[in-house]
């Protein structure tokens, strides 16, 4: 007997889980890369003399 | 005396204890070393998967017995601890350069879209009649990525490693084959003419910081995920933090080797006739087909679709390498590419969705963990 409803939630769940994921670690990395960025311009401007 | 010794001899013998089923698995395990000599399929894991087929069903050697050789690796490698796909990650994760992914990080999202067939094989193996633990490790064959299926189905069906594992690495080396007619259906020449801008320069503190993002995000969301994502990351932290080359040596060649040598062996212990010979074995290599070209297909259409709202728009074959076979995948996208412009360099750009598929599967496995384990 195939549980259906079951079935279901797996693949919503699973799918859009993994999607969800995927979308959160674009924005982490984006935002990482941004930080990373300022940082170092901020760096190489205080070591200006 | 000696009569009765030399009876008991001549009955523990394997000749005496042949059955077609043996005479099948050996041709079915030569097979695979033949493939991967003559035609370099997968070598590294099909040569001792292949021989460990054909020594597992050698009547009255009992490798696979409590205490025997192959029962120790597999006992506690794989069924105890389930140590071995996590290091294998390692390994790869040393050998990996997320570069591609850090300078656009967009590809993660055709990474995401190639696990759509994963579970649209997933409802395919539940009308076959599979449970939803098995159904779930016959899905994530589309994930294109061996380790992960062997991670998840030892813990969900140990009753289906040999054939789901053996299915992922013959997919993953027939890459070159089953791909291109999907992406040459599934695109116009216009669009696999679609030229990318070269990706950025990316930093080194990037580099060294993305471990540790991916790491913390990944596991945040989906800690079952932490043994694949965490060995993956902790791998490319090694190969990019610089200071510690010996030990990214170590992960990328003699630990990785090691244990593939183990993985394959064991991989193949699994596999005596009376539990390969069964008519879901043959549903299995279907379904992972299935699998395989729905992932292909829906990272094609995923990049189609993100090109109705983007200005610079993306070469859809590099969707296609969004299923995990890292570089084969990536390499496929640049040949079908070449085939209708020879100048038209895609690979660094495929190799985004390539690494992102690996870390998407990943997540795919640990999702499922975390609602089928029981």
């Amino acid at each position: 007997m195939i549980e259906w409803s079951r079935a279901i939630e797996v693949f919503c769940v699973g799918f859009g889980g993994v999607l969800a994921s995927l979308v959160i670690l674009q924005v982490g990395i984006l935002i990482f890369s941004k930080l990373v960025g300022f940082f170092q311009t901020r760096f190489a401007e205080n070591k200006e003399p | 005396m000696e009569y009765t010794l030399i009876h008991t001899i001549f009955n523990e013998m394997g000749f005496t204890h042949i059955t077609l089923g043996n005479i099948l698995m050996w041709c079915i395990g030569i097979a695979l070393i033949v493939l991967a000599i003559r035609k370099h399929y997968e070598p590294l894991l099909l040569i001792p998967i292949g021989f460990g087929i054909v020594i597992v069903n050698i009547p009255m050697a009992n490798l696979m017995q409590e205490g025997n050789v192959l029962w120790v690796f597999y006992h506690f490698t794989i069924e105890r601890w389930n140590i071995l796909p996590p290091l294998i990650f390692l390994g790869i994760g040393a050998m990996t350069d997320f570069s591609p992914v850090i300078a656009n990080p967009k590809t993660l999202l055709l990474g995401a879209a190639a696990q759509f067939g994963v579970y649209v094989t997933f409802f395919g193996s539940l009308v076959l009649g599979f449970t939803l633990p098995e159904a779930a490790t016959i899905g994530i064959i589309g994930g294109a990525d061996g380790p992960t299926t062997i991670f998840l189905t030892s813990q969900l069906a140990p009753q289906l490693l040999g054939a789901t594992a053996v299915a992922a690495y013959s997919y993953m080396a027939l890459v070159p084959i089953i791909q291109p007619p999907i992406m040459r259906l599934l695109t116009t020449r216009k669009e696999r003419t679609i030229r990318m801008k070269q990706l950025r320069k990316v930093g080194k503190a990037e580099k060294i910081g993305f471990p540790l993002v991916a790491t913390l995000i990944i596991c945040l969301l989906i800690p079952s995920s932490a043994p694949l994502i965490g060995m993956f990351m902790v791998g490319n932290l090694f190969r990019e933090c610089g200071v510690v080359e010996r030990l990214s040596r170590t992960a990328q060649n003699e630990l990785i080797n090691m244990v593939t040598i183990f993985l394959g062996l064991c991989i193949g212990a699994t596999m005596p006739a009376d539990v390969f010979l069964r008519e879901q074995t043959l549903y299995i290599f279907f379904l992972g087909l299935i699998a395989f070209c729905f992932s292909t297909a829906s990272g094609v259409m995923l990049a189609k679709f993100m090109n109705l709202f983007l200005r610079e728009k993306i070469n859809p074959l590099i969707g296609a390498a969004g299923v995990s076979a890292v570089p084969m995948a990536s390499r496929v996208a640049q040949t079908v590419a070449f085939e209708e412009d020879k100048h038209n360099f895609i690979l660094m750009q495929a190799m985004g969705p390539n690494v992102a598929g690996t870390i998407g599967t990943a997540a795919a496995a640990g999702l499922f963990l975390t609602m089928l384990l029981p």
